[in-house]
């Protein structure tokens, strides 16, 4: 268990180095959810609605939007001079792989989730709950659950001719859930409702998190092997 | 099962699921009386309801098959699973045609966030990213691999995607509906949708069979040629596996 | 391992498919215009035009399956006579 644990660590230490170095990845998608929420001030008509009323949705969309830009690359790396092959050499288990790259895409991913709520809260005037620990908990929930299918489904969508084009169209339909009990939930606590409110939601966006992770845990092996 | 016991089952499926496909054609044309609120609109439902419950069953064998297939690594279970899959997108975009058609002279729009129509409407995208993902693929192994795993995570995933679009909906109350398929229903209409259902069944296990005994011959067929083209290597035609 | 001629004939091939499909569709024809008045007369209660559009609903709804279900049973029908070509040359 040890061993496996330090895997994963040594997988997802591995990306966010690269990822440290380079700042790609961070960069775009930190640059998207900022101009996004430009956009976004131009496309609403303040007279008519108050960009607050459609926050929680947006966040939720504009993280849907950002992650599937930064996930598309999650294997960007090793697809180049046959890195993956390295990888899998290595005596590192399929799902400890897979579990790695998780758990760098969450770092990532959460990073962006937060920015992007402060965006809103700064450029729209969303008021933050006094206490935010079940916000982060519904983000966070949610953040996982999108990234454990999101680094699922690029795995798949690297190994095909049509790339990232072929992610969203994989992925869109199946964050129903996630983006139903997301924003949801999001919206009650933004709303000042008491925590226990939204718990019905954070159950669901637990599940389909949890759902999700084991997809990954047992199929991420199929994708890979050749 | 041998290609000509799956042969002779599509042909025997096929023939019942004609005649009461004809059977359920006159019901709902001559014998089955008009629904009071709706009108005539409303014979589109003994299509619309056995098209959806196709569908579904349709996506449930993708799944199975999927799932074993990565299991057992059975070129056969994947034959299955395409074909289910073809007849699953094909059900589903007669549930998407005619719901909308009913729904615009029922509801007076032709498209509502009704639970079911919804879940059909996302059950077609996953079977479309299935597909997709196949034939984007160079490697035929692979891109089997690729779609079998959409199909399971797809079907893991239903549902969390039915008690979302149901959840959506008690958020956001709808006009209220007729429900046809009440308790209230007449007990002709009842008779006539359940021909319907066993008609359309049969059908699509009917073609489900002879799609997958075309797979299955095709896969023969590359065995063939392939040992054609390099005698040595494998086997000679003769010695190539059967169909 | 080849296939038997008594095999391969149990299969709708595709020319047996265009020929009962030459033959259906003629007949699907003349069944709609026989039920148009009988559908028209199921609703008396309603207004003409009213009622030409539901028949439109309907035909369109009906038209639409039989397409895609005759469309997939040629499609699978044309697989079959192509693989079997394959087999025999």
């Amino acid at each position: 268990m040890r061993e496996y644990l330090g895997q994963i660590r040594a997988i997802a230490a591995k990306d966010l180095r690269v990822e440290f170095r380079t700042k790609e990845r961070i960069a775009a998608m930190g640059a998207f959810v900022v101009l996004t929420a430009i956009l976004f001030n131009y496309a609403v008509d303040r007279t008519v609605v108050h960009p607050r009323e459609l926050a929680a949705g947006m966040i939720w969309i504009v993280i849907s939007l950002a992650g599937l830009l930064g996930l598309g690359r999650t294997f960007e790396l090793e697809k180049e001079d046959g890195a993956l092959d390295g990888l899998l050499v290595a005596p590192v288990p399929r799902d400890a792989l897979y579990l790695g790259k998780v758990v760098a895409n969450t770092v990532l991913l959460a990073g962006v989730t937060a920015l992007t709520v402060a965006v809103f809260a700064l450029f729209f005037q969303v008021r933050l709950p006094g206490n935010p620990l079940p916000l982060i908990g519904v983000l966070l929930t949610g953040t996982v659950g999108f990234v454990a299918l999101g680094t699922l489904f690029s795995g798949i969508t690297a190994g095909t001719r049509m790339g990232d084009t072929l992610l969203p169209i994989l992925l869109f339909p199946l964050l129903v859930p996630l983006i139903t009990f997301g924003a949801a939930a999001t919206a009650d606590l933004l709303a000042g409702l008491s925590p226990g409110e939204s718990a019905y939601s954070l159950r669901v966006l637990a599940a389909f998190t949890l759902v999700a992770l084991t997809a990954g845990v047992g199929l991420f092996r199929f994708i890979v092997e050749d | 099962m041998s290609l000509r016991t799956v042969r002779w089952a599509g042909v025997v499926l096929g023939f019942l699921g004609v005649a009461l496909t004809i059977l359920f054609h006159w019901q709902v044309f001559f014998w089955v009386p008009t629904e009071a609120s709706m009108g005539i609109v409303q014979r589109i439902f003994y299509i619309h309801l056995p098209a959806a419950w196709v569908g579904f069953f349709a996506f449930g064998i993708v799944a199975l098959c999927s799932a074993v297939y990565l299991w057992l690594g059975e070129e056969k279970l994947d034959h299955a699973a395409r074909a289910a899959a073809e007849g699953g997108m094909i059900f589903t975009t007669i549930v998407l045609t005619s719901g909308p058609l009913w729904a615009r002279l029922a509801w007076g729009t032709w498209w509502t966030w009704e639970p079911r129509l919804t879940l059909t409407l996302l059950l077609w995208f996953i079977y479309l990213g299935y597909f997709l993902v196949r034939s984007s693929t160079d490697n035929l192994d692979r891109g089997r691999k690729f779609a079998a795993v959409v199909g399971v995570v797809g079907a893991l995933n239903i549902p969390l995607i039915h008690m979302s679009v149901y959840w959506f909906r008690s958020l956001h109350p709808q006009p209220v509906v007729a429900r046809v398929d009440g308790p209230q229903l007449h007990p002709d209409m009842a008779t006539t949708v359940f021909t319907a259902l066993g008609a359309w069944t049969l059908v699509f296990l009917s073609l489900f069979l002879f799609r997958y005994a075309a797979a299955r011959l095709e896969a023969y067929a590359d065995r063939v040629e392939a040992a054609r083209l390099n005698p040595t290597r494998s086997a000679t035609p003769e010695e190539v596996m059967a169909p | 391992m080849k296939l038997r001629t008594s095999d391969r004939s149990i299969f709708l091939s595709q020319r047996m498919i265009m020929k009962s499909l030459r033959v259906l569709l003629p007949i699907v024809a003349v069944g709609f215009l026989l039920v148009l008045p009988e559908l028209l007369h199921a609703q008396a209660a309603g207004q003409p035009g009213r009622q030409m559009r539901h028949f439109w609903h309907v035909f369109a709804a009906y038209a639409v399956a039989w397409a895609l279900l005759f469309g997939w049973a040629v499609a699978i029908a044309r697989r079959i006579a192509r693989v079997e070509d394959r087999l025999k040359g």
